[in-house]
């Protein structure tokens, strides 16, 4: 179980300090696939890499982040490297420089399979050609000689995937993973995450229509708060808070029809409700912050959202 | 007479491992103040033929009418000016080290486009765009302002055609919906034309007029409208506007959401 707790995260800045990430509280249950879900600049990628023990030094980071009960962030740099790949696992996101330019794609997944579940090397390179058949790449045998550089970015984008499960870890964390993918790969994805069985998946996105495939729970992210918390059956009937209610009237398959304004900088908060400036529900009460309003396990940050 | 009209157009592209022939025989139509969509998986060769139209690149075959007139690679001033594209990563549009208003300024130049800040920033006012961000380096803006300032870059010119090759791909929900609506509210403005690009049947049925489907080296008209993807798109005033537009679509195992209990829980208490 990964339990995230009151989880503030602090940039140190030359203009001063930002708060990227204020006040998070989820769990992640054994098993369970949970969609963080929010536009660029929200703080997603924060909550995600702070998961990870990832974010740079600048960062000043309170609460906690219980993984199966010990606290990621009171662990030494040592133990953290232990933990990534074998208990946590990481799919970063295709366009970036994830895979090393220099080695070949068939070693570099193998590589994680000799380091993390002790496969002799003969027996990982059959496996990463096993793994890479999963997302349809395409003559996989001539692909695990190839470097980096010739694949395109959506097969990179797959290729990362692979070698994200490949040491099987139980818990996998995942940046974007349909980012710039057609729906067919989308596709892909979606089967490759519903059938890893047993594993925990945290996996950050703004892409509703693949959350709804894989999600057994969502949480949202606005201007660096957690503003629901949901299962996904329930967000994906009727979603509480007014931002979630605009984000899924966004998407196509449901009218494509956009709310105006943009999310705060962070130079903009002020007291008020963070959505304040957009929301067509606001009132007089909005000028003070909504608390966290939790039933059970469901949270909304809205003063109408009630249960 | 059609604005842009394309015929046979042929494209191969040559490694010295291979040859991958991406158009055989593509042929299609756009009329002034029309979408027209090219759909088709990735590496169809969808983003080809946005770029042959644009004279970014050389087609192997074929003939391009532009108002009536051919057009030969490389394309004249005018036509460079008035055929214009977006491309899916706005970010390698603009220069790193310009401030965005730097940007403007350099295409004001070259263009000849006489325009004071004032007069500049008024105008990016309706891109939802103002003073911070003309401030800004291209790296400190996001993804969906990038787009709206290449929107806003590219409308300067004053087209009459402009290829979207999957312009909101990379940007998020509420982003990609806006930068899509105020595309349409510029085309009614403008009657511009768009060749719309991407891979989503559904976005296509919210923008185009016509839709081709890229298979096979060939271009096929689909038949249109297969089946709305969306019900309603019209906007309504305040609290309202979610009750009444708010198109649920079940959860899939179910969770049925009938409108009133979105409703009820939505009520101040
Ligand atoms: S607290 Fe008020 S302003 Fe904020 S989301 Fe709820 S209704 Fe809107």
């Amino acid at each position: 179980m990964l339990e995230i707790q009151n989880l503030t995260v602090r940039f140190q800045l030359p203009q001063g300090t930002i708060t990227a990430l204020e006040g998070v509280n989820l769990t992640l249950r054994d098993g369970e696939k949970l969609c963080v879900v929010g536009e660029s600049g929200s703080g997603k990628s924060v909550l995600m890499l702070a998961v990870l023990c990832l974010l740079p030094e600048n960062a000043c980071v309170s609460g906690s982040i219980l993984l199966d009960g010990e606290d990621l962030l009171q662990k030494s740099q040592k133990d953290l490297t232990e933990i990534r790949g074998m208990k946590l696992s990481y799919v970063p996101q295709g366009s970036g420089n994830s895979l090393n330019p220099l080695l070949r794609l068939g070693f570099q997944v193998s590589e994680s399979l000799v380091a993390h579940r002790r496969l002799p090397r003969r027996g990982a390179d059959q496996r990463s050609i096993q793994l890479l058949q999963q997302f349809h790449l395409g003559d996989e045998e001539q692909l695990v000689r190839s470097y980096p550089h010739t694949l395109s970015g959506g097969m990179r984008q797959r290729a990362l995937l692979a070698l994200g499960i490949a040491p099987e870890a139980p818990y996998l964390v995942a940046d974007e993973p349909t980012k710039g993918l057609d729906s067919d790969r989308v596709g892909l994805v979606v089967d490759c995450f519903n059938s890893l069985e047993g594993c925990s998946l945290l996996c950050v996105t703004h892409d509703l229509t693949f959350a709804q495939q894989v999600a057994d729970r969502v949480a949202i992210i606005y201007a660096g708060q957690m503003i629901e918390y949901e299962t996904a059956e329930r967000f994906f009937g009727s979603p509480r808070h007014p931002y979630s209610k605009a984000l899924l009237d966004a998407v196509p398959e449901r009218g494509l029809n956009a709310i105006p304004g943009f999310s705060p900088g962070h130079e903009d908060y002020t007291d008020a409700c963070r959505f304040y400036n957009r929301c067509p529900c606001r009132t007089a009460q909005c000028q003070t912050q909504p608390k966290d309003r939790w039933d059970g396990e469901r949270m909304v940050k809205c003063i109408y959202g009630a249960p | 007479m059609a604005l842009l009209e394309v015929v046979s157009l042929r494209k191969t592209y040559r490694t010295s491992m291979r040859r991958v022939e991406v158009l055989t025989d593509a042929s299609f139509t756009v009329e002034a103040g029309e979408t027209i969509g090219i759909l088709g998986p990735s590496g169809s060769g969808k983003s080809t033929i946005g770029q042959i139209v644009t004279g970014l690149i050389r087609a192997d075959s074929g003939t391009i009418r532009y108002r009536n007139e051919e057009l030969h690679y490389p394309l004249r001033s005018y036509q460079r000016k008035e055929i214009q594209i977006l491309f899916q990563h706005p970010e390698v549009s603009f220069n790193p080290k310009y401030r965005l208003e730097q940007g403007f300024q350099e295409i004001c130049r070259h263009y000849d486009l006489r325009m004071t800040r004032r007069e500049l920033l008024d105008y990016l006012a309706d891109f939802g765009l103002y003073r911070e961000h003309l401030e800004r380096h291209p790296i400190q803006l996001s993804g969906g302002e990038l787009q709206r300032a290449m929107v806003a870059r590219v409308m300067l010119l004053d087209p009459k055609l402009i290829v979207l090759d999957e312009p909101t791909s990379m940007l998020d929900t509420i982003s990609q919906a806006q930068v899509l609506r105020m595309l349409e509210a510029l085309q009614r403005q403008r009657q511009v034309s768009y060749l719309y690009i991407t891979h989503s049947r559904c976005l296509a049925d919210h923008l185009c007029q016509r839709i081709y489907y890229l298979d096979g080296g060939q271009l096929r008209e689909e038949p249109f409208p297969a089946e709305i993807c969306h019900q309603s798109s019209q906007k309504k005033e305040g609290r309202k506007f979610y009750h009444e537009t708010h198109h649920i679509i079940p959860a899939e195992h179910g969770a049925a959401a009938p409108a009133d209990r979105l409703r009820r829980e939505s009520q101040p208490k």
